[in-house]
């Protein structure tokens, strides 16, 4: 009995696993190619998301940086004097060689930072150097400038204004 | 209901027919950059031109003097007010105007597009008239933008809604550098990964992919015949004044 036994349970091993091998491709496509699938369409839909908000980033930083001028611009066709009871008293204002004035407003900023370490040399009774460190400098400083001009027709409606800046960084 | 069916057919053919009789003068086509890494990461960039590689469009009116054809240029851009004549650089010999309109909708073409045209127009003694709108700029939001212009082309967008310039050229696949995932930090250190992504998927409007190829023939057809309008309004203006 226990013999049969063993040799059944031997041969039904050997079945289950032959069984096994057939169906195993099977369930693997089966089960694994939607999963598969699933996984690749959520790697795309990620890629398209990253995509998107980079888009979304670089355009909004575009719209945002228009705004300054746009701003500017709208005063085109108005009164001079209002743009001054907004903006405050203009740097300087000058002729425009014609009938015409400009209201120059110039707005200047400096900047600076870093720190100087000295460096040393350390010598013994023989003047061998036994220690050196060089200096450090980090230092550095900059300026930024801004110009606009605007310029105004003799009957004080802005016509034109003109913006320019400037900024240098100076490092030692 | 199948005569409905008929007649909607028959107005679509002549829909079509009516846009493709308009005059073409424009085309728009990618070109290689001579600084092939530059910043931008383009390689290709696409611009608006005359047709057949020609510097100019151009328009034929026999026997009219300069003088002539530009003061019709003058009254035909009295009759469109939306035009906006630049006196600064206006003069006997060159005329240029602007105009600020919608190009499509998203529906239409992916994204809002809208036109910043300038139109260079110069009139010769020979009865010619050449036209030019190279120096143009279209902007294009995802995002349903309301631009808007002041009286020196500056354009802004209400509540500063995304917007940007229309790119031609879908932008080239760029690294970016990451932290990486805390199991990558654990195996191979606080090492910034880099990792390339694709934007191109972002920008469906495009009209070429990044080596060139067309991918969005509609918005071609769109953008160009958007163009080709202008240069067909003035002429047919100029025909019908010296016929």
């Amino acid at each position: 009995m226990t013999v049969k036994f063993n040799f059944l349970e031997m041969t039904n091993i050997h079945t289950v696993h032959k069984r096994f091998k057939f169906f195993f491709p099977i369930f693997f496509f089966a089960f694994g190619m939607p999963v598969f699938a699933q996984v690749k369409k959520k790697a795309a839909a990620k890629e398209l998301r990253f995509a998107l908000e980079e888009r979304y980033k670089s355009d909004k930083a575009y719209a945002e940086s228009r705004r300054a001028a746009f701003n500017r611009g709208t005063w085109i066709g108005l009164e001079l004097s209002d743009l001054i009871a907004t903006w405050g008293p203009p740097s300087r204002m000058v002729s425009d060689g014609a009938d015409g004035k400009i209201a120059v407003y110039e707005k200047a900023s400096f900047n600076s930072g870093g720190t100087y370490t000295p460096g040393y040399v350390i010598t013994n009774g023989f003047g061998n150097v036994v220690e050196e460190k060089k200096s450090e400098d980090t230092r550095w400083s900059s300026s930024y400038f801004e110009t606009i001009g605007v310029y105004a027709d003799n009957s004080g409606i802005i016509r034109e204004i003109k913006y320019d800046n400037s900024y240098t960084e100076n490092k030692r | 209901m199948r005569k409905q069916e008929y007649i909607a057919i028959l107005i679509f053919f002549l829909s079509i027919t009516a846009t493709y009789s308009q005059g073409k003068y424009f085309e728009i086509v990618a070109e290689k950059n001579t600084h092939p890494y530059d910043d931008r990461g383009y390689i290709y960039y696409g611009r608006i031109k005359p047709l057949d590689d020609q510097p100019y469009a151009t328009l034929h009116f026999k026997d009219i003097s300069k003088g002539t054809l530009h003061k019709a240029i003058m009254d035909y851009l009295k009759k469109r007010p939306t035009l906006i004549l630049k006196p600064k650089f206006t003069n006997e010999h060159l005329i240029i105007y602007r105009d600020f309109a919608t190009i499509g909708n998203k529906e239409q073409c992916f994204a809002g597009l809208t036109g910043l045209v300038y139109m260079y127009i110069i009139p010769e003694e020979d009865g010619t008239v050449k036209l030019d709108v190279s120096t143009s700029e279209i902007f294009a939001s995802l995002n349903d933008a309301v631009l808007r212009i002041t009286m020196d082309d500056n354009v802004a967008s209400d509540s500063d809604a995304p917007f940007n310039k229309y790119k031609y050229v879908q932008p080239a696949d760029k690294i970016y550098l990451s932290s990486g995932s805390t199991a990558s930090k654990i195996f191979l250190g606080s090492r910034a990964k880099r990792k390339k992504h694709s934007l191109k998927q972002a920008y469906p409007d495009s009209i070429f992919d990044p080596e060139g190829n067309v991918v969005n023939p509609v918005n071609k057809a769109l953008i160009e015949d958007f163009f080709n309008k202008y240069a067909e309004d003035l002429n047919t203006y100029l025909s019908h004044r010296f016929k």
